[in-house]
């Protein structure tokens, strides 16, 4: 038993911890992509914590955590692990704290129609009993089956239904954390005094833990519309989404898909799918090697005008939900405006498709690193007057290397984001150390593809991410997001909350070392 | 004479304005109006507010964030920190890039951070504004002992150089 664990359950040996090899593996990453490739070279067993801790109470999590801070030793929160930016990456000294035995409801205010539960809580258990009880959260992630409460505070996350709910933030009325130092501290929501939960909203484990959060509830809607619209271009539908938002249109679903995106959906060539495309390409091994080949020819055509016309156009997905007549009065309001700019009506069917698949996405992903080839999404955001030049400027700088697609499903009445799904397969030429492994030298493609898409979506004017977080993927390009003195602040922030620095250390802020990356794919054989 | 509208600049197409925090509540909300805007907020007994004093105090006579979930008020802004330090949070609609640090400005009073430069959101005249209707619930409670700790720790980290 490594010696910290042993330390941590001496301490406490009312507290369930372990130190068991498959524990430490399974609690070694995150779903971040580029491990993927690690494990799929045999590198299983890097970044394996010294081991985990499962408290069932805030009072736990306050022990645990002075514990922490009294020796020095680093503690990584971990929700369901769904997170894909490295948000979790151990080594042999920190404890990793796994919340999910801490799920319980606390209280459900029904006149104030606030639910506060503990941040250990599951996704879809939670809006399925707020359903059997008339509610409905409006959070509804892709990762939904594999995310937890305390997750989507930590990561700002955004569901389905953001258009109308809006992202996690939107919906926290109270939060109870565990700071650096194992004080409990209740946060409140507040206009006229400071308001610290957009503060640890976000903050990714790394100024204090969330142990509950207080949020609000919405009657479950009783009736809902459906339409699908396509346009001639993917600009189309998307000035047709900022006319929606901006008229006062708040769909539950908006999702525009561009051409090649809408031509899966519409073909339904998606297994078990629908048009909720989003994680990967839906064609065969074999096809997608042959594209990937060549990402840049490829993008270039059907990105094109000619891509359009033969692809059949960008498809608008739109579900208006709520209680009488009023979901069927908003569609038909929001079919005679898109009506005005090129939309030709599709019946409901591609809702209702989409519907029924919707967290279909998530299964995806292993075929295509199966098949040898890799996969990951970028979600990024502007306002509307920047949104061209993001979706040009990604878009081109992710073409180079990888083949692309992308869909906006998260609009606001100032601006939007862009999910860009792309795949890629192994580097070769100049750059590439002969040699190299294809799994090491899939890393070089993936490296080289996030490195000019993120420097493209700063230079376009846009953020880095508008709800997968930051994590360790993209800390190295904060100081140009955020600015000298945004990282500053940040950094301020963290002496604040977390004086010595113990919680989940490395992550959101860019490290000393300019290197972004460790190299993962490198085959290591496993050890105990 | 410079005028309010010759301070602003307003972005149509995202329906967000730029403007200085010095500039007034009314003074920005008559150069929208002449626009064919406005900013959606109660101007009652604030109208003569700079609108960095309007943010400190937590934007009283703005609609609750719970109302129109979708939507929001301070898209961006620029802020001196306690050390004299620039804070610089580029426009967006949202993001998930840590800690949201307009929050160090709205309702602060100044403690923490002081706003020179905010994207607002704005409104054309017609609009249809969502609204849901929210169950009475308290939502400016007190501040706690442990908040006001953190505020403390907060503003001696943001003042140290």
């Amino acid at each position: 038993m490594p010696e910290t664990l042993q330390s941590l359950a001496r301490a406490f040996p009312d507290v369930r911890t372990s130190d068991d090899a498959a524990d430490r593996v399974a609690y070694a990453r995150d779903l971040w992509p580029r491990h993927h490739l690690a494990v799929r070279a045999g590198n299983v067993g890097a970044h394996r914590p010294a081991g985990l801790v499962w408290p069932t109470s805030t009072d736990e999590v306050s022990r645990i955590v002075r514990w922490a801070h009294d020796t020095e030793t680093p503690v990584v929160p971990f929700g369901a692990g769904s997170g894909v930016c490295a948000g979790v990456l151990p080594h042999e000294q920190i404890i990793v704290m796994d919340l999910k035995r801490m799920s319980r409801w606390r209280s459900l205010d029904e006149r104030a129609r606030t639910l506060d539960v503990e941040a250990g809580q599951m996704g879809l258990p939670l809006e399925e009993d707020l359903n059997r009880r008339g509610y409905t959260l409006g959070h509804f992630p892709s990762s939904i089956l594999c995310s937890t409460v305390g997750g989507w505070v930590a990561a700002r996350s955004a569901g389905q239904c953001s258009g109308m709910y809006g992202k996690i933030e939107d919906m926290v009325v109270a939060l109870e954390c565990v700071t650096g130092t194992g004080a409990i501290v209740k946060l409140h929501h507040r206009t006229s005094g400071p308001n610290l939960i957009p503060l640890v909203t976000g903050s990714e484990g790394t100024l204090a833990i969330v142990t509950s959060a207080t949020l609000r509830l919405h009657p479950k809607p009783v009736a809902r519309a459906f339409a699908g619209f396509s346009f001639p271009t993917t600009e189309h539908g998307w000035e047709a989404m900022r006319a929606m938002f901006q008229a006062g249109l708040r769909p539950a679903v908006s999702r525009l898909y561009d051409p090649f995106d809408a031509m899966l959906a519409r073909r339904g060539s998606v297994k078990k799918g629908g048009a909720d495309s989003g994680g990967t390409p839906g064609l065969g091994a074999a096809a997608l090697r042959s594209i990937l080949r060549r990402p840049g020819a490829i993008n270039e055509l059907l990105d094109g005008a000619f891509g359009s016309k033969i692809l059949g156009g960008s498809l608008v997905v739109l579900i208006f939900e709520g209680e009488g007549e009023a979901p069927q009065r908003d569609m038909e309001q929001a079919r005679a405006l898109l009506e005005t700019m090129r939309a030709k009506y599709e019946g409901e069917g591609p809702a209702r498709k989409w519907l029924l698949h919707r967290y279909s996405v998530s299964y995806r992903q292993a075929p295509v690193f199966a098949a040898g080839l890799f996969s990951d999404t970028m979600e990024v955001a502007a306002p509307w007057s920047k949104l061209r030049a993001l979706y040009d400027g990604v878009r081109r700088a992710l073409g180079e290397h990888v083949f692309v697609m992308a869909h906006l499903s998260h609009a606001y009445p100032d601006g939007c984001c862009i999910y860009f799904s792309f795949a890629g397969t192994a580097a070769k030429g100049a750059g590439v150390a002969s040699g190299a492994g294809w799994d090491e030298r899939c890393e070089i493609t993936y490296d080289r593809a996030w490195k000019a898409a993120m420097a493209a979506a700063i230079e376009a004017g846009g953020t880095l991410a508008h709800h997968h977080g930051v994590g360790r993927s993209k800390a190295p390009r904060m100081a140009h997001e955020l600015g000298a003195g945004g990282v500053d602040t940040v950094r301020a922030l963290m002496r604040a909350f977390d004086p010595k620095g113990i919680l989940n250390p490395g992550n959101l802020l860019p490290p000393a070392s300019p290197e972004p990356y460790t190299d993962d794919a490198h085959p290591h054989a496993v050890s105990a | 004479m410079t005028t309010t509208a010759d301070l602003i600049e307003i972005d149509p197409t995202s329906l967000l304005v730029s403007t200085p925090a010095s500039c007034t509540l009314d003074g920005v909300e008559t150069a929208l109006a002449a626009r064919g805007f406005t900013l959606g907020v109660a101007l009652v007994g604030n109208a003569s507010s700079a609108i960095g004093d309007w943010l400190a105090a937590g934007a009283p006579g703005a609609p609750s964030m719970f109302s129109d979930p979708a939507d929001h008020l301070v898209a961006g802004l620029v802020a001196t920190l306690p050390n004299g330090n620039k804070l610089e949070v580029r426009p967006g609609p949202r993001r998930a890039v840590g800690p949201d640090l307009t929050a160090l400005v709205l309702g602060t009073n100044h403690r923490l951070a002081t706003a020179t430069h905010a994207w607002l959101r704005i409104h054309r005249l017609d609009a249809r504004r969502p609204s849901m209707q929210l169950p009475e619930t308290e939502l400016d409670p007190p501040v706690n002992e442990g908040e006001a700790a953190l505020v403390d720790a907060i503003a001696r980290e943001l003042a140290r150089g």
